[in-house]
């Protein structure tokens, strides 16, 4: 019976999986075809990875967005621990309306969002580019580590602070020496989630960036327009092999961390 | 080992900072006199090689924002006029731009080379006087047909829309995926014009459209050519991009221009009225309509160019796809997309009936 049910549940999971994971294989797939139609298969080729490299504004693009997304993953690393943290010493009331206002912004519509940062950057005369990419994107990506962040809070046990406190630790000692150590799989977890969401973005960065910069999404969302080529299929694999990679990364991070017996 | 983990992290945040900065700092230069700022799809739809002979030429510097749709473009410009000096945007939307007071008037004396345009681009209905916009990149959508394959299936040469409705080609036609466009079909097919409101006659589209379902074997709208090059369907509607992509794959596909009449894009060039440096905006545009770049330009984006001196320009495989180089016939039988929102909601509906059939 149990047998059943484990064979029922293994062929559930590998149909799940295929119906999930076999478009993002025919990208790769079609990145190699020598034809740039998808009707027909006509060859081997890396001229698509070849034609990728050679684009100025792909490369460029991909450039900014590393760049926001970076800066994005720092920021927001620091300002949702800050909350985080801070939340443990206010009255229950108060994080109650720091966590209200954490998750505001993921319920607003990110097109609402868009319009209303670039109007109110605009009245600041904040020149747009690089900096409010950062900020705006920040503005998204605090709330989940804040949440990581507090999830991972909870869960430690509250006597060793106070005996932290007993053998005459000062708050920022404390915080400096006991709370952030813990924490700190839970940050670089959620670093590398905002980083990857701050990659993401299109919408946000549609009205963010200024006439100079260009995000990689953006560029190649606007390409519709003109069509898009196969170039797009190398440049997909490519983002791919590298977001499996930064996961992976945040697995074994967060693996080492916990045998280490935190 | 905490102590050691700790001032990692620190040195990792300083490090971190120092970066920022850095990046805010370069993101932050200030705006130089001699730079224009043009707004429009991304890709290749201005080429980049074209911008940067211009550049060479004039010293301008030109910075190209990219964006997704036409409504980012208007949002944008109403947010930040001063921001922008000139944009590349779909005919409604430069009837929008201009009806809420966002466009410069053009000042023809700055623009000798506006005389190259095509006069049967001027007077549509988005800038009835011309005085907004300059067409830049025009598209249209029509049949794409394997003549022999429909000879095979004993159905008559497809001339017209109404050719598609014909009992032989059950299961053989492919079509864009969007119910306007559809409708469209329909309503041109009936003798009537796109967008119709009067009740009567959208019903009577309703009932001829429910017809074309056996006939379809396909709602496609980003390959929709594939499935001719495949030998699935013998017929289909589609852009012309689409259409020209078919026949290079498989030159036994011929284009039909419907004689009911066929749907046509055209972007146009408007400027700012705040624009910022107004003189290197008709600068470049004036550039730009120089015949032997407006025909590189044409065979670069592979979009019409309503250039009329860039034809002996172009090159021969352009100026020969009727496609590509469109016959002042074929751009007189074209009509625009006018009033979709007034639609949208009630041909949606029916599109959806449709294909729940």
């Amino acid at each position: 019976m149990t047998r059943k049910t484990s064979r029922f549940s293994a062929f559930y999971l590998s149909l799940f999986f295929v119906i999930l994971y076999l478009p993002v294989l025919s990208v790769i797939l079609y990145s190699f075809n020598a034809s740039p139609s998808t009707a027909r298969w006509t060859g081997f080729t890396f001229d698509w990875y070849r034609v990728l490299f050679q684009d100025r504004v792909i490369v460029e693009s991909f450039k900014v967005s590393i760049q926001v997304a970076l800066a994005t993953a720092v920021l927001s690393a620091i300002l949702g621990t800050a909350s985080a943290v801070i939340s443990m010493w206010v009255t229950e009331r108060m994080k109650k309306a720091i966590q209200g206002m954490m998750i505001l912004p993921l319920l607003v519509p990110e097109i609402a969002l868009g319009i209303a940062l670039l109007i109110f950057f605009n009245a600041l005369r904040l020149p747009f580019g690089h900096l409010t990419l950062v900020l705006s994107h920040s503005l998204f990506c605090v709330p989940y580590v804040y949440v990581m962040v507090q999830l991972r809070l909870k869960e430690i046990d509250r006597s060793i602070l106070e005996s932290a406190r007993d053998l005459g630790a000062t708050t920022w000692q404390m915080v400096r020496t006991v709370i952030l150590p813990l924490v700190t799989p839970s940050i670089i977890t959620a670093s590398l989630l905002a980083l990857a969401m701050s990659l993401d973005d299109v919408i946000i960065s549609t009205y963010m960036s200024g006439p100079r910069t260009t995000t990689l999404p953006v560029h190649i969302f606007s390409m519709m327009r003109v069509g898009v080529t196969p170039k797009v299929n190398a440049l997909c694999t490519l983002i791919m092999v590298g977001m499996f990679f930064i996961v992976g990364l945040s697995q074994l991070f967060n693996n080492t961390q916990r045998k280490e017996g935190l | 080992m905490r102590r050691q983990r700790f001032s990692k992290i620190v040195g990792i945040l300083v490090v971190a900072l120092l970066a920022i900065t850095a990046v805010f700092y370069t993101g932050a230069t200030v705006e130089a006199a001699g730079e224009i700022n043009l707004m429009t799809w991304g890709g290749d739809f201005i080429p980049r090689a074209i911008i940067r002979e211009f550049e060479e030429e004039t010293g301008i510097k030109v910075n190209y924002k990219e964006v997704t749709s036409n409504e980012d473009m208007q949002s944008l410009l109403e947010a930040n006029p001063g921001q922008y000096d000139l944009a590349v945007t779909t005919d409604y939307m430069v009837d929008i731009l201009r009806q809420t007071d966002m466009l410069a008037v053009l000042d023809k004396s700055q623009l000798p080379n506006y005389a190259n345009i095509n006069p049967v681009y001027h007077g549509a209905y988005y800038d009835p006087t011309d005085e907004y916009s300059i067409p830049y990149a025009i598209s249209i959508s029509l049949l794409l047909a394997n003549p022999g394959a429909v000879e095979a299936l004993g159905a008559d040469p497809i001339t017209s829309y109404h050719d598609l409705w014909q009992k032989e080609l059950v299961n053989n036609v492919v079509v864009v995926d969007w119910s306007v466009e559809i409708m469209g079909v329909v309503l041109k097919s009936l003798g009537y014009e796109y967008n119709e409101t009067d009740p009567v006659k959208v019903a009577e589209a309703r009932e001829k459209l429910f017809a074309l379902k056996p006939n379809i074997m396909r709602f496609e709208t980003n390959t929709p050519e594939d499935s001719l090059v495949n030998g699935e369907a013998v017929a289909g509607f589609m852009y012309s991009n689409q259409a020209v992509k078919g026949v290079q794959t498989k030159p036994e596909l011929a284009p039909v221009f419907p004689t009911e009449g066929m749907p046509i894009f055209i972007d146009s060039w408007v400027m700012s009225k705040a624009a910022p440096n107004k003189d290197g905006a008709y600068q470049f545009l004036n550039f730009i309509m120089r015949p032997e770049i407006a025909a590189r330009i044409a065979d670069l984006t592979k979009f019409t160019s309503p250039n009329k001196a860039a034809e002996e320009y172009l090159p021969e495989d352009f100026k020969n796809n009727p496609m590509l180089n469109l016959a002042d016939e074929v751009v007189e039988n074209t009509s625009f997309y006018i009033g979709v929102e007034k639609v949208l909601d009630e041909y949606e509906h029916i599109y959806l009936e449709f294909k729940l059939r």
